[in-house]
């Protein structure tokens, strides 16, 4: 994917290309659609990205119409769209299936400051919850006799499964990790850089998070 | 039997899984009604059973029969929460009318909220750097080209494009105009694409 | 005005801006259709694209879809009418005409730039700008000359005022007598491809098949036709094996659908052949099955279709075809044609194309359009609209040989003087057909009429109005048409009210009542 290299964007802190960003920003979008549970944000690169649209957009005003740069960069602008719009709504999918065990963890996560959804995620998962509850209640629950009318959180909840596997590559050589089997047995194995694996998720998890290996 | 009314609420809300169909009230009713039932002749007999222990058993299946009842209400309900989501992103936040007479009341309740918390979520996407939200709702395929080529299936009207060019849709015109401007209405139905 | 650079004049002014496309209903139509859209694909130029019937559709189409749109080019149709006065457009808008139907109305050759001519055609006489315009201001002037000299002048000038208006009516009246067809557009298009270095073989073909349909119908003479192919000629040598495809020009068959059919039913419907078989009266069937006795075909393969006959039969029907053509005093039934090969496909001829473009359009009803377009596609080798125009296309010609058959059979062909004519009975399909196929009975209606031939003209009652298409005489060398302008004056003469909707002016309509009064009309004023 071509980008426009001329186009820099300079932060306070340091400086990014808008090819890095979108690098970074099409990996996560990778590995948000293939995991099943739902992965830090990534607000800044997602900002970072409309910002350079927009400047996209600027400047291809300026050209005139017939210019083939104005097709290929409107192509272009039209793809990144449509990879940020996906991301989110892969995360939306995520925190409305996963709305209850998601919320119960990010209250802990809050608090040490490690959340994995945006302030207006996390808003909208609440606002979400809330609004299934009422319903189930308004609905059915009122008009149960005596001790149903309780609406068990926990009994509603959608726990993302993580024992499914997942195709993976590794990013650098990782060693010590440790593989639960099902009779107990635990097997630890080393990720050479560059190699690809078939795993279960729940032992890369953390890996994933923390950028070591990217899902394929 | 027991719980056997609600097997059918289930049955059907399984029957169509890519479509929505009408909200059961009756069931409903009837399936409540029948909680109520049991729950009533349970707290008899769990008075009694202090008595006398060879009730306990039918207490325990009226109990769980109670507990099914709740079980299958709620799955049937959340099915429906579903469906009706999935309508929300095909249509938009206005419903053609007949498929809001599919939806109970309550129901139509629940899409208007949750479209508007979707809604304010998507608006508050890049308020940071200054855009007024990004729809969510647009591109929802990969984009092959930036133009494509429509048949209008209906009378539309006219339609404003971004650059302030006006269209006429009238039925069974072709129009070759940007694939952004397509989107919504060939969801809506009323341009079809041409391969 | 004429455009004398495609591409700069033309194309480049599009880009970048919205075009209204007008296409007529006809063959030529469909494929500058085909190529101007591939061509606008690729540069992304937005269009609209409104398929236009005759002058009020025109009209209308025009008025839904002129907002903000600068550019407006119209395939096959406006280019005899004058545009300017009927569209009454705003004073920026430029309408580019492609137009095989002439002779092109003079407003819209001498407009100053609202009306742009994109090919001009060396074969029409269009008399000059000051033979038939004249700066009228001071002839308005009525002053009273006062004095001698001033009353000379005056007249002098009234008379050569008069001498220079019949010299302009004699003139206007040699212009537009005939209509006739011009370069087909398509061919122009095909040209414009080339310049824009973006030709291939769609193109080619679209080409192709537009050139056939002239010489199917014979409204281009035969040297015209050859000039017509030979501009093609270039483009089919420079072809690159592309998608396994590629067109080339080859001596076939002249028996329209002859591959999808049976060589007896292909014999037996051809509008070539049929009419000088005769086979309406009773000698007709037994002289077809001498042809296929003097051709060394047998009657059972004959009538199996064509793909299970033998291959040898099969091998040797060309030459078969000339000399059983030669014995039995039949026109030439072989021509060179073009034929697109492509990869593990049957080769497709672009005569059978023409019937089965103009079957979707004037024999399916609604939607015919987009059918007729995708059928003019060379990339998908099963093409569901192709198939369905084949079918229709059959079962249009079998009609119409029926449709010919029982005419000549019933006597039902009045011969009025110059022209014959013959009307279709009321209520039967045949009366909501287009002009096109109603032109191809009437010529095979006048063929098998043998003594003769002249001109044929033929009424198709539909309700309260009656459709009349006139055909000019099977001659090779002027296929041009008196029709349109016989109609035009007889409908004067008579005070019937025509409707002249049509471009091709040989078509008219008019209400049924009518008919007997403008018949005599039209036949005192051929006499």
């Amino acid at each position: 994917m071509e980008s426009t290299e001329e186009l820099q964007f300079s932060d306070d802190e340091e400086e990014v290309t808008a090819e890095t960003v979108l690098k970074t920003l099409q990996c996560a979008w990778q590995n948000e659609r293939l995991s099943p549970e739902i992965l830090p944000h990534q607000n800044d690169m997602v900002e970072c990205m409309l910002g350079q649209i927009q400047h996209m957009e600027r400047n291809i005003n300026k050209l005139s119409k017939t210019d083939l740069r104005t097709s290929i960069h409107k192509m272009e602008i039209s793809r990144i769209k449509f990879i940020i719009c996906n991301y989110l709504k892969t995360r939306l999918n995520k925190i409305e299936k996963y709305c209850i065990p998601i919320l119960n963890q990010e209250r802990q996560r809050i608090e040490t400051d490690t959340n994995y959804l945006t302030p207006s995620e996390y808003k909208y998962a609440q606002e979400y919850v809330l609004n299934m509850e009422n319903h189930m209640k308004n609905v059915v629950l009122n008009k149960m006799p005596g001790n149903m009318q309780v609406f068990e959180m926990n009994k509603m909840a959608e726990h993302p499964n993580l024992q499914t596997h997942v195709f993976l590559k590794a990013n650098e050589t990782i060693n010590g990790v440790v593989l639960e089997d099902l009779t107990g047995e635990d097997e630890e194995i080393d990720l050479e850089e560059g190699s690809q694996h078939i795993l279960q998720y729940k032992p890369i998890a953390d890996l994933l998070k923390n950028g070591k290996v990217t899902l394929l | 039997m027991f719980a056997e009314k609600v097997i059918e609420l289930i049955k059907e809300v399984d029957r169509n899984p890519d479509t929505i169909d009408q909200y059961n009230d009756e069931k409903i009713r009837q399936i409540i009604e029948e909680m109520h039932l049991l729950f009533k002749l349970n707290m008899n007999d769990a008075n009694a059973t202090t008595e006398n222990r060879s009730l306990w058993t039918t207490v325990q299946v009226r109990h769980s029969a109670l507990e099914r009842n709740k079980r299958c209400i709620l799955a049937y309900l959340y099915n429906r929460m579903k469906k009706i989501k999935t309508l929300r992103w095909e249509f938009g936040a206005v419903l053609p009318p007949d498929i809001r007479e599919l939806l109970s009341d309550d129901e139509y309740q629940w899409f208007s909220k949750y479209s508007g918390n979707l809604a304010l979520y998507m608006r508050s996407l890049g308020q940071d750097i200054g855009y007024s939200g990004i729809d969510l709702t647009e591109n929802l395929k990969p984009p092959k080209s930036l133009f494509i080529e429509v048949l209008c299936v209906v009378d539309y009207g006219k339609l404003e494009l971004e650059d302030g060019d006006v269209v006429m849709l009238k039925k069974n015109s072709r129009h070759y105009l940007p694939t952004s401007e397509c989107q919504t209405l060939i969801r809506q139905g009323i341009l079809k694409q041409i391969m | 005005m004429f455009i004398e650079d495609l591409r700069n004049d033309f194309y480049n002014l599009l880009l970048g801006n919205r075009v209204l496309l007008l296409v007529h209903y006809d063959v030529d139509a469909i494929c500058t259709c085909k190529i101007l859209q591939g061509l606008f694909k690729s540069d992304n130029i937005s269009y609209t694209l409104v398929p236009v019937g005759g002058i009020s559709e025109l009209k209308t189409a025009y008025e839904e879809n002129n907002e903000e749109v600068k550019y407006v080019v119209l395939v096959n149709c406006g280019g005899t009418i004058d545009l300017v006065d009927i569209l009454q457009p705003e004073e920026d808008v430029v309408f580019f005409v492609l137009d095989s139907h002439k002779p092109t109305d003079v407003c819209n050759v001498y407009s100053d730039g609202q009306v742009r001519l994109v090919y001009r055609d060396e074969e029409e006489n269009i008399p000059n700008f000051d033979d038939i315009f004249r700066d009228d201001d001071e002839e308005n002037e009525e002053e009273m000359p006062s004095g001698r000299e001033d009353l000379e002048a005056f007249v002098e000038r009234r008379r050569q005022r008069r001498e220079w208006e019949t010299k302009r009516n004699d003139l206007m009246f040699n212009y537009t007598q005939f209509s006739y067809y011009g370069k087909p557009s398509a061919c122009t298009a095909v040209e414009l491809a080339w310049l824009l270095c973006r030709s291939g073989v769609e193109y080619t073909w679209a080409g192709c098949i537009a050139v056939s349909a002239y010489a199917a119908t014979h409204t281009r003479s035969p040297a015209q036709a050859l000039l017509d192919a030979h501009a093609l000629h270039r483009h089919l040598a420079a072809q690159l094996p592309s998608h396994g495809a590629s067109v080339s020009m080859e001596k076939d068959a002249f028996l329209p659908l002859y591959r999808t059919w049976s060589l007896e039913n292909a014999l037996k419907y051809s509008p070539v052949v049929a009419p000088h078989l005769r086979l309406h009266s009773l000698a007709g069937a037994d002289r077809l099955r001498q042809l296929l006795a003097d051709m060394g075909i047998p009657l059972q393969q004959a009538r199996q279709a064509y793909r299970s006959m033998d291959v040898e039969l099969r091998r040797s029907l060309l030459d078969a075809l000339d000399a059983a053509a030669d014995k039995h005093h039949l026109p030439r039934l072989t021509h060179a044609t073009y034929l697109l090969r492509r990869d593990h496909c049957a080769p497709l001829a672009a005569l059978d194309i023409v019937y089965c473009v103009m079957a979707l359009l004037e024999l399916e009803g609604p939607g015919g359009f987009q059918l007729a377009l995708a059928s003019v596609d060379t990339s998908s080798a099963e093409c569901e609209a192709r198939q369905r125009g084949l079918g229709a296309a059959r079962r249009g010609l079998a009609a119409a040989a029926a449709l010919a058959g029982a005419t000549l059979a019933a006597r039902a062909l009045h011969h009025a003087g110059p022209f014959a004519h013959f009307t279709i009975s009321e209520g039967a399909a045949e009366c909501e057909w287009g002009p096109w196929w109603l032109a191809v009975c009437a010529r095979w209606a006048g063929a098998g009429a043998g003594r003769g031939a002249g001109a044929v003209l033929v009424a198709a009652p539909r309700g309260r109005t009656v459709l009349l298409c006139g055909v000019p005489p099977p001659q090779r060398t002027d296929t041009r048409n008196l029709f349109g302008a016989a109609f035009e004056q007889a409908a004067a003469k008579c005070g019937a009210s025509v409707s002249l909707d049509h471009f091709d002016s040989a078509v008219v309509t008019l209400p049924a009542a009518q008919r007997p009064q403008f018949l005599d009309a039209l036949t005192a004023l051929l006499a």
